[in-house]
């Protein structure tokens, strides 16, 4: 009888609180007219990031924080989806809650097509950075999506090629990498520039370094050293990303193998303490500096969710890398690139590349800004 | 008075998870400006927890008899590989089928280490996940591009499916876990099993036909966790033993098993767990603090829950 009771009014509970709830969805501010700055709407924008504890993750979180606080936009963040159902949940989380525009990294392709349809459904804008989508089935489904704003990526075969290049340079003949698959969009296209650069200086590719992604420091260390017993005469490692402290690992593991050098790495996604690898001779050439990535995608998700955007269609941006090759290149990149504390972009250029602050601003503005990012420049922009 | 305060804690044990649950809904009900009691926001927590609260149905069992499945998510991930890898993405209803058998033989597996290994529990479980992850990335190593739904799953790619099934889960492990011997026995065991094994209960026997359950709503979460990702990736079913496990301490599940186990744990947990992550996501606070009081939480509930007459500190 009590457990009967207990049941009964637990459903009358759940009903009570299911009468309370309501399809329409809270009074918004529907107005998307951005009207002058100064009575603009403010905007609510979610943003799904990996972590922020490496270099990249850090200058993205600060540069699209820094942008949102120029234009007047709340950002809702959720960080540490380290796999394709946590970042739906994530995303559909921040449907939930509201937000007119998603920006978010896609782990795996297949997340795009979860979010394209989730974006469709709830008039949400959406756009993707640091990713390409490499299936081509997934790709025509989001660009046929109106709410598909942009998609931001590296050069990342063309990169990969380099970086290569640079382990061949150093004399490399036997190289190992990390492996990865298709569906995984970036590091698909890295791998590919090796491959490459690997068959046209006559490097044979070895083993294959696992790196799961999350960062997990033994499952690279006990990969590697399996790897360099295994083939004793491999030279050298394309590093896919050094990210989430994989870097550092490395070359510690390096450390306790032989002497300083005895082995090369060129790889992406720079970490901390580069600099004294490659004076100690691990390290060959590392590509980073793709922060600025997340701040572009920021702005063309901005620019449609404040009723201007850049294109009528999808807008497909290349983010250049910058590559570094020396200890000295470290100086200028560690001071003025992935540096949190140092932004590149000043306010009056990022206000530039926004419709509500320069209605005349044309997405080829943002190409042609895009288009400077070097070394170079970067050395000429700090003088 | 001994007695008295027994009883009172006992129905406190009972009571919080669904005063839990109350206080989450009631709470961000209140502060999050209407977004929180949408049918729209509800919908997708329902979604978010459905797979968990699936997994937990048959979990559920195992932890009754003071064990811990490490294998859901390992699990999990064998299971959409060799669904995918055998239909190629095609007929949705030999997926359903394939996902069952590895999910019975996952159990199988599980349950036939620890018995007849006699490995704990959870180390066997560990096996079967280490097994499914190596298996998933293999598999999508070699496969060049997406491995993706073929055809159109709208019909059961949507909620009131997935409500159906749910549905159907709860009421038959209801069924098995009250009113028959595979589901009572396993309290049995779980509060005391030499007492059990001397009352004529084959305890291996039942230890075993609760991994075969435990299995077959595994097969029944992977399906849906297809249907939900709509493609097969290397990190599927990634972290679902941590959420189930978390989830069955927040509905009030004992980690030492016994009587006090009850499927209710199941469906109010996950819930609960999943409502508090959204309503913590909806209030917009910083990410990682929410890391921090899922953990908080997490340990609120254990202490409460945990049978302290069983357990043993180590000093």
């Amino acid at each position: 009888m009590k457990r009967i009771l207990a049941f009964v009014l637990a459903l009358c509970m759940l009903l009570a609180l299911c009468a309370c709830a309501s399809e329409k969805e809270p009074a918004a501010n529907d107005d998307t007219n951005p009207g002058t700055p100064d009575n603009a709407t403010r905007h609510k924008i979610g943003v799904v990031l990996y972590g922020i504890d490496d270099p990249m993750a850090k200058t993205a979180y600060t540069y699209i924080n820094h942008a949102a606080e120029l234009y007047d936009c709340e950002v809702l963040w959720a960080i540490g989806d380290l796999d394709t159902a946590g970042q739906l949940k994530s995303c559909e989380n921040m449907v939930s809650a509201g937000v007119e525009g998603l920006l978010y990294m896609p782990y795996d392709d297949s997340l795009n097509s979860s979010v394209s349809k989730l974006c469709a459904e709830n008039e949400v804008y959406f756009a993707t950075m640091f990713r390409s989508i490499n299936d081509a089935d997934i790709k025509a489904e989001c660009e046929a999506n109106p709410y598909y704003a942009a998609n931001v990526h590296e050069n990342d075969e063309e990169v990969g090629y380099f970086l290569t290049q640079c382990l061949a340079d150093a004399g490399c003949k036997q190289i190992t990498a990390n492996q990865m698959s298709a569906a995984n969009g970036f590091a698909y296209d890295r791998s590919q520039g090796c491959v490459k650069a690997a068959a046209d200086n006559g490097m044979e590719i070895v083993g294959a370094i696992q790196n799961s992604g999350t960062g997990d420091a033994q499952e690279v260390i006990n990969s590697m050293t399996n790897v360099l017993t295994l083939y004793p005469d491999c030279q050298g490692y394309f590093m896919l990303s050094g990210a989430l402290g994989v870097g550092t690992t490395v070359i510690n593991t390096l450390s306790g193998l032989g002497e300083k050098g005895f082995f090369k790495v060129a790889g992406f996604d720079t970490y901390e303490g580069m600099k004294k690898d490659f004076e100690d001779g691990w390290l060959v050439g590392m590509a980073g500096g793709c922060g600025p990535d997340a701040l572009f995608s920021f702005i063309c998700l901005f620019n449609a969710v404040d009723g201007t955007p850049l294109s009528d269609s999808t807008i497909w941006l290349t983010q250049k890398m910058v590559t570094v090759t020396s200890a000295e290149d470290c100086d200028v990149y560690e001071a003025y690139v992935d540096n949190a504390d140092h932004l590149l972009y000043d306010d009056d250029t990022l206000k530039s590349l926004v419709g509500r602050f320069n209605p005349d601003v044309t997405l080829k503005d943002v190409e042609d800004l895009m288009a400077l990012y070097s070394i170079e420049w970067i050395k000429e922009v700090t003088k | 008075m001994e007695k008295n305060k027994e009883k009172t804690m006992g129905l406190m044990k009972r009571f919080i998870p669904y005063a839990g649950l109350l206080l989450i809904v009631v709470v961000f009900a209140l502060t999050t400006g209407g977004r929180f009691l949408t049918l729209k926001n509800l919908r997708i927590v329902t979604m978010q927890a459905m797979i968990p609260m699936i997994a937990a149905v048959g979990t559920t069992f195992v932890m009754a008899h003071n064990n811990l499945d490490f294998s859901l998510g390992g699990g999990c991930a064998l299971c959409c590989v060799v669904a995918f890898r055998l239909t190629g993405g095609e007929n949705l209803f030999l997926i359903f089928l394939l996902c069952m058998l590895t999910g019975l033989l996952c159990g199988t597996a599980t349950s036939l280490i620890h018995i007849k290994g006699r490995i704990p529990a959870f180390m066997a479980g560990m096996c079967i996940m280490f097994i499914g992850r190596g298996v998933i990335d293999v598999a999508i190593m070699n496969n060049n591009g997406v491995m993706k739904l073929m055809g159109d799953v709208s019909f059961f790619a949507n909620i009131r499916f997935y409500l159906v099934v749910l549905l159907a889960v709860v009421v038959v492990g209801y069924f098995l876990f009250n009113r028959t011997k595979i589901g009572k026995y396993q309290k049995l065991i779980g509060s005391n099993p030499v007492a059990a094994k001397l009352s004529g209960i084959n305890v291996e026997k039942y230890k075993f036909l609760a991994f075969l359950v435990s299995g077959a709503t595994l097969g029944i979460a992977s399906l849906l966790t297809i249907l939900r990702l709509g493609s097969l990736t290397a990190t599927v079913g990634q972290g679902l033993e941590t959420d189930v496990l978390i989830s069955l301490c927040l509905g009030g599940m004992s980690m030492s098993g016994g009587s006090t186990s009850s499927i209710r744990a199941a469906v109010i947990g996950p819930l609960s767990y999943f409502l508090l992550v959204n309503g913590m996501t909806l209030w917009g606070i910083d990410p990682h603090i929410v890391y921090v009081v899922k953990a908080i939480v997490f340990l609120i509930m254990a202490f409460i829950t945990v049978d302290r007459s069983k357990t043993k500190v180590v000093l």
